[in-house]
């Protein structure tokens, strides 16, 4: 690659960079220093400015106070192309390949060269063999990305974030979506490419990813600085220390009495995102499930819920063997699961709030066969002041709520289900403070009225804040389970990012009741 | 409320709900017909005959709409309901069975072609579009197979006997319609399972993460839609006398352009089956003015095509406004502190 330039040289800086959203400030001067032939890892927990800052640094936007050098000089980015042009170049975790067409329509995607007006499509696969065969990458530019494992699409995208020649190549947790094996080849091509001069920013919150591949290290937390060093002078708990930290949102309460196993899984698998996943749900207590994002959680989840295809693997509910194929046979046997994806998954935005209360729950507003007008409302309004939903009218169209009252209509609509078992996955995603501490107190009083809970959540103050007990999954396996009392936002970060579970699928915690 | 206020609801009210609209403007229709052929318009002759013309689409737009407010498309119910005729006719006439069983036996092959096509599409996952496309070929071809490329005339007085006749002033054809239309309304507007076709029809994955039936649904519709075009189609066979190989022709697109017309969407979950009947009663209105008034019938299609487009351009021009005025109303609402529910 063109790249060229003494290693060790800074070729991009941020000093003091600010940013704020609504309600939150993302970044709260944050200055590094980025050098040509190293990788530079950023790391931080969830929510803790990470991509905010990828997005400043490549001109998705700007930041409201602090300067970007880009050379030594100081440069100001409006657009993502306007950084491309510069030579900074970002390849962002959700993927931008079209998968219909080929690789080499992909790295050209937007700037094809042209003969007479006409796509010169010669060209297109020349240039895509040549850039191919620069990232020592044997594709087929022909080849359909579809057709293409995840990991050899990820470095078509790097091919393509690369085409246009940068100086600063930036990945936004490039193994978020692909295997361990394949992260290898990925880091393969890292390390040439750093050896060729190039600087790469490698954001992630794997810390064994880091130690594997990162020649510096900066941590952010909640927005702020929290220091940057060698790689080769940290060690894990130095990273821990400075990730975590964040307060609880609420006090833990004393856990209850448990009672008997109502939920027993051994060995599920679903031959793609999880394997041999084995963990128990006591009456009346609150369980966690903690982890990475991608690290299967949601997906066992899904196919207790009868929403995903099982392997594998035996599931006793209420002592009882089960086979559940769909989420009404699941809700019929006293589930319920609150998906993690609010607009996609948990409502319909473009209907009301009433019709949106008693989706799942039609039956209970049935009269014969016909659905009782005045039995919705009345559910809806019971709800709504039980909930505290801030709406005008129980008839206004849930798109004019906020998110957290948009997240609570969710709550309702499973609370009329009336489920012995809730499982919420990240209940609190994009809601703000007061709404988040609502919702956890309607998640204890429902546990108080004898519903047990799972909480899926990546957010690790949450988890602490309410969990009885807490398993963390890594890799589509249980690396571990621990008590809520016992439990550490450094446990916690520390078993999700271990690849390799010691000794078995769970290790039962010290003082198990 | 004070009399603006209630003014400005009503205007709303008006613009926002199809079927409101559509008849205030059907009423303004019929009266500027009354008044411009007042011989002919209210004539009891051409009631009746709007009636009749009606009843068959009547049937096929209630199928349509279903599977529209499902976020699903039919397009072969046309070619459903010419086969379905040209059967029901072949069975009686060819293999003389009695129409006991003829009745019975053609409307179940329409429920199993419904039946399969709901399969393909809400298990399988094939586009509904695609899926009854094909399948209209397939009854195209296989009614011309049947008949020998011939329709299927001169059929008997058994085979008539139950669309000949009249009762209470009114065709048969326009009883079993009004029937049809009494039974759906019903389900649609007040029944539990089939006003899960709405929420299916708004967000089919949001539906499924709510314990709704989603294929299973699906497939009822297509079952609904096809068992409605083969009865459509025996009953013409015997209120003609003719099994007419072409009769369903083009009657998919008409039925769609009926329910568009009455407030319907084609991205599912919007629209009421009273509206979609609204849009056929304007549709045949349409038609029959321009048949009183001489027109040439050239300029019927224009006519009904420019007002589809009206009809959905409107709708995309208050989608646009009403999203905005719903976003600031919470707003203005907080800002004026004791607000009365509306």
């Amino acid at each position: 690659m063109g790249a060229a330039g003494e290693p060790g040289r800074v070729v991009l800086s941020a000093r003091d960079i600010e940013k704020s959203f609504p309600g939150v400030k993302a970044l709260k001067g944050v200055s590094v220093d980025f050098r040509a032939g190293q990788i530079h890892a950023v790391c931080g927990e969830n929510g803790a400015g990470k991509s905010t800052l990828m997005h400043v640094l490549a001109g998705a936007y700007p930041a409201d106070s602090g300067t970007i050098l880009y050379e030594g000089k100081p440069i100001t980015l409006h657009t993502q192309h306007q950084a491309n042009t510069l030579g900074i170049a970002i390849v962002y975790q959700e993927r931008s390949l079209v998968p219909g067409l080929t690789v080499g329509e992909n790295i050209f995607a937007g700037r094809q060269p042209r003969r007479l007006g006409l796509v010169d499509w010669r060209a297109v696969e020349r240039g895509a063999r040549q850039t191919l065969a620069q990232l020592g990458l044997e594709i087929d530019p022909r080849q359909l990305v579809v057709e293409l494992p995840a990991a050899l699409q990820q470095m078509v995208e790097i091919a393509k974030a690369l085409s246009v020649n940068p100086r600063v190549l930036i990945l936004d947790e490039p193994t978020a979506t692909v295997t361990q094996r394949e992260s290898e080849v990925l880091f393969g091509l890292l390390r040439r490419l750093r050896d060729g001069g190039l600087a790469i920013v490698y954001i992630s919150h794997r810390l064994a990813e880091i130690f594997q591949i990162a020649d510096h290290v900066t941590v952010l937390k909640d927005g702020a600085f929290m220091g940057t060093e060698e790689v080769s002078k940290v060690d894990e708990k130095w990273l821990i220390k400075r990730m975590v930290g964040r307060e609880l949102y609420v006090t833990r309460a004393p856990s209850p009495e448990a009672g008997e196993r109502i939920l027993e899984v051994e060995g599920l698998s679903d031959g793609d995102r999880f394997r041999e996943v084995g963990f128990h749900l006591r009456a009346g207590e609150i369980l966690g499930f903690s982890g990475l994002v991608g690290a299967g959680r949601t997906e066992v989840f899904q196919t207790l819920f009868g929403l995903r295809a099982r392997q594998a693997g035996r599931v006793r509910l209420f002592g009882k063997p089960v086979r559940i194929t769909s989420p009404r046979e699941a809700i019929a046997l006293g589930l319920g699961y609150l998906p993690e994806d609010r607009k996609e998954q948990g409502l319909f935005v473009e209907m009301a709030v009433c019709d949106n209360i008693v989706a799942a729950a039609l039956d209970r507003c049935r009269r014969f066969i016909e659905l009782d007008r005045k039995k919705v409302l009345r559910f809806s309004e019971e709800y709504r002041s039980r909930l505290s939903i801030a709406t005008p009218s129980v008839e206004q169209k849930v798109l004019n709520l906020s998110g957290g009252n948009q997240q609570k209509v969710v709550l309702a609509k499973w609370l009329l289900v009336n489920p012995r078992i809730l499982v919420v996955d990240e209940p609190t995603r994009g809601v703000d403070v007061g709404a988040k501490l609502e919702i956890y107190s309607i998640l204890r009083q429902l546990r108080e009225g004898g519903t047990s809970i799972v909480v899926i959540s990546s957010d690790l103050p949450e988890i602490l804040s309410i969990a009885d007990r807490i398993y963390v999954m890594c890799e589509g396996r249980i690396a571990g389970e621990i008590q809520g009392s016992a439990a550490t936002e450094e446990s916690l970060l520390s078993l999700s990012s271990r690849f390799e579970p010691p000794g078995g699928p769970a290790r039962p915690a010290g003082g198990e009741a | 409320m004070r009399p603006p206020d209630r003014l400005r609801a009503m205007g709303r009210a008006l613009l926002f709900r199809r079927s409101l609209s559509l008849l205030l403007v059907l009423l303004v229709f019929g009266g500027i017909m009354t008044a411009a052929y007042p011989d002919i318009f209210l004539s009891r002759y051409n009631f009746s005959s709007i009636l009749l013309n009606m009843s068959f689409d009547v049937m096929v737009v209630v199928g349509m709409t279903i599977l529209l407010i499902g976020g699903e498309v039919d397009l072969s119910v046309g070619w459903n309901l010419s086969m379905s005729g040209v059967i029901y006719a072949l069975l009686m006439t060819r293999l003389n069975l009695p129409l006991a069983v003829a009745l019975p036996v053609t409307l179940a092959i329409g429920a199993a072609c419904g039946a399969l096509v709901g399969w393909i599409v809400a298990y399988v996952g094939v586009n509904s579009f695609i899926a009854t496309l094909a399948a209209g070929l397939v009854y195209y071809g296989v009614e011309f197979w049947l008949a020998g490329g011939q329709s299927v005339t001169h059929l008997g007085p058994e085979v008539t006997s139950i669309g000949m006749a009249s009762w209470l002033g009114q065709q048969l054809p326009v009883w079993y319609a009004a029937g049809v239309v009494v039974v759906f309304l019903y389900l649609m507007n007040r029944t539990k399972a089939f006003r899960q076709y709405t929420y299916i029809g708004m967000n089919a994955q949001v539906a499924r993460y709510s314990g709704i039936p989603v294929a299973r649904m699906k497939l009822l519709a297509f079952v609904i839609s096809s068992v409605l075009a083969s009865f459509a189609g025996l009953i013409s066979a015997a209120r003609f006398a003719n099994a007419i190989l072409l009769v369903g022709q083009g009657m998919e697109l008409k039925a769609i352009t009926a329910a568009m017309v009455g407030g319907i969407s084609f991205t599912g979950g919007v629209g009421t089956l009273a509206g979609a009947l609204l849009g056929t009663l304007f549709i045949a209105l349409v038609n029959n003015a321009m048949i009183i008034a001489t027109i040439n019938a050239f300029w019927q299609p224009i006519f009904i095509g420019v007002v589809l487009l009206g009809a959905v351009v409107l709708d995309v021009v208050l989608l646009r406004v009403g999203s905005s005025v719903g976003r600031t109303r919470p707003t203005s609402k907080a800002a004026q502190p004791p607000a009365a529910p509306e």
